[in-house]
């Protein structure tokens, strides 16, 4: 039997529309409501591949600031999330530089960071959850499978985040299909019906 | 249904309830282990994320501290058209100026087909300088791929369709021919690098080479208008230096105001 849809509040477009529109216009409750909004998919967005939560904490305030900074790039009727995801996904990559920076100038550590952000959440969440999965996939695929299935953004949308073609998002999201059932493949108990 | 069209199903959307599903894939899943259990996972209920409070509390404070109204930029016509009329403008009052002494001595084939390089180049630079200044927007063809294309196309198209002719003065006219472009490009580059100065927060450096190429190109389309040497050698080497170096010097200015962000 396949599991029941529900739906998803960051799909609502219009209220982020409006959100956005009334940030750009300094309006305190719906910049406010715009964050309560984005932050928690954002936030695990930015987690997937961070060392520790303090990062992911770091990543996700420094998203924001730059988002702070250009939202006089945001055109009111165009869609809020590939705007944010494409901030979002730049934010990500320049914390992946400078954190390599960084642990290639410390030789040593005097304790183990705490545990990451991923193996934290997957404790609490069903062993068959998509974001564990999408984890484990290679990081260009991993950005659109999370932003089409958990963000639930259009093949055009992603292809905006991610500044490339619908074409070459397809492609993406196919060779990630392709692993998923491999993956899922390799966790089914033995013996499971066909 | 094979498996690849339930892939393709599964681009469409999230949330698809089963009983949306058309008969044939809903056929399919039920006799097919791999998809069935792709299809529940993907378009299963998601999970809700939690971030920690003092996180979000912390964020919504750093931007309520400093929330100022801002005005939105022009719709990216807005820009394209901005970025089109700097080109033509560039273009015209250039070659009022140095005349059109290339135009009569070049043959017809390889002036059309440079013009329609340069053309083609501008056109299609505006297009992706002005979808470069929104974070998000869609792009046919991405920007690093753009550059190389038309500056290779220009070289290629100069050195197959221009006569190969030595001069012996080709290192006296190609630094002033050189000179003089790049001094044009510079004077369009000024009016680009206005129009953009808002935008480009995410591919500074990228926007920067997009912008200096357009500018380059401004200043090689006004001497290879004017330029009375229309040998392979000096279009190929001297005309295609003046785009080349203005991406290169966009490039370099872009990553710069990166770094001071």
């Amino acid at each position: 039997m396949l599991a029941e849809a529900t739906p998803d509040i960051t799909r609502t477009e219009p209220g982020l529309e409006s959100l956005m529109v009334g940030y750009q216009q300094a309006d305190a409750a719906a910049a406010a409501g715009l964050i309560r909004q984005v932050s928690p998919k954002l936030y695990r967005f930015l987690a997937g591949h961070s060392a520790t939560r303090a990062w992911a904490d770091d990543l996700l305030q420094e998203c924001w600031l730059r988002i702070h900074r250009s939202r006089h790039t945001y055109r009111p009727g165009e869609p809020v999330l590939p705007w944010i995801y494409a901030i979002a996904r730049h934010t990500r990559i320049d914390g992946f530089r400078r954190r390599r920076r960084i642990e290639s100038h410390e030789l040593a550590v005097e304790r183990l960071p705490e545990p990451a952000s991923p193996s934290h959440s997957r404790a609490a969440v069903p062993a068959r959850d998509l974001s564990r999965f999408i984890d484990e996939l290679p990081e260009s695929q991993r950005d659109v499978l999370f932003m089409m299935k958990v963000s639930g953004m259009s093949l055009q949308e992603v292809a905006g985040a991610t500044g490339s073609t619908i074409g070459a998002v397809k492609q993406k999201a196919h060779r990630a299909y392709e692993k998923l059932r491999q993956k899922l493949a390799e966790t089914r108990p033995t013996g499971a019906a066909r | 249904m094979t498996c690849r069209q339930i892939d393709a199903l599964l681009d469409e959307g999230r949330n698809r309830p089963a009983s949306a599903l058309p008969r044939a894939a809903a056929d399919h899943l039920s006799a097919c282990q791999r998809c069935r259990g792709l299809f529940e996972l993907l378009e299963g209920p998601s999970t809700q994320f939690s971030l920690p409070p003092a996180v979000g509390a912390g964020i919504e404070k750093m931007v309520l501290r400093s929330l100022q109204p801002v005005s939105p930029m022009p719709s990216h016509w807005v820009f394209l058209l901005s970025f089109l009329g700097v080109f033509a403008v560039g273009i015209l009052l250039g070659s009022t100026l140095v005349g059109a002494g290339g135009l009569q001595r070049m043959a017809a084939p390889p002036f059309l087909a440079l013009s329609a390089i340069l053309l083609a180049g501008g056109v299609l630079l505006s297009c992706s300088l002005s979808r470069q200044l929104t974070p998000g927007a869609r792009h046919q063809m991405t920007p690093l791929l753009l550059a190389p294309l038309i500056l290779a196309a220009f070289v290629v198209v100069a050195a197959v369709g221009l006569p190969w002719r030595w001069s012996s003065r080709f290192w006296v006219w190609g630094p002033a021919c050189a000179g003089f472009g790049l001094l044009w490009s510079l004077l369009a580059a000024l009016p680009l690098v206005w129009l953009a100065r808002r935008g480009a927060v995410l591919r500074p450096a990228a926007a920067g080479a997009s912008a200096g190429l357009l500018a380059g190109l401004v200043g090689a389309a006004v001497i290879h208008l004017g330029c009375l040497n229309v040998t392979a050698p000096h279009a190929a080497l001297w005309h295609a230096a003046v785009p080349l170096t203005a991406a290169l010097a966009g490039l370099l200015l872009g990553s710069h105001s990166r770094r001071r962000a």
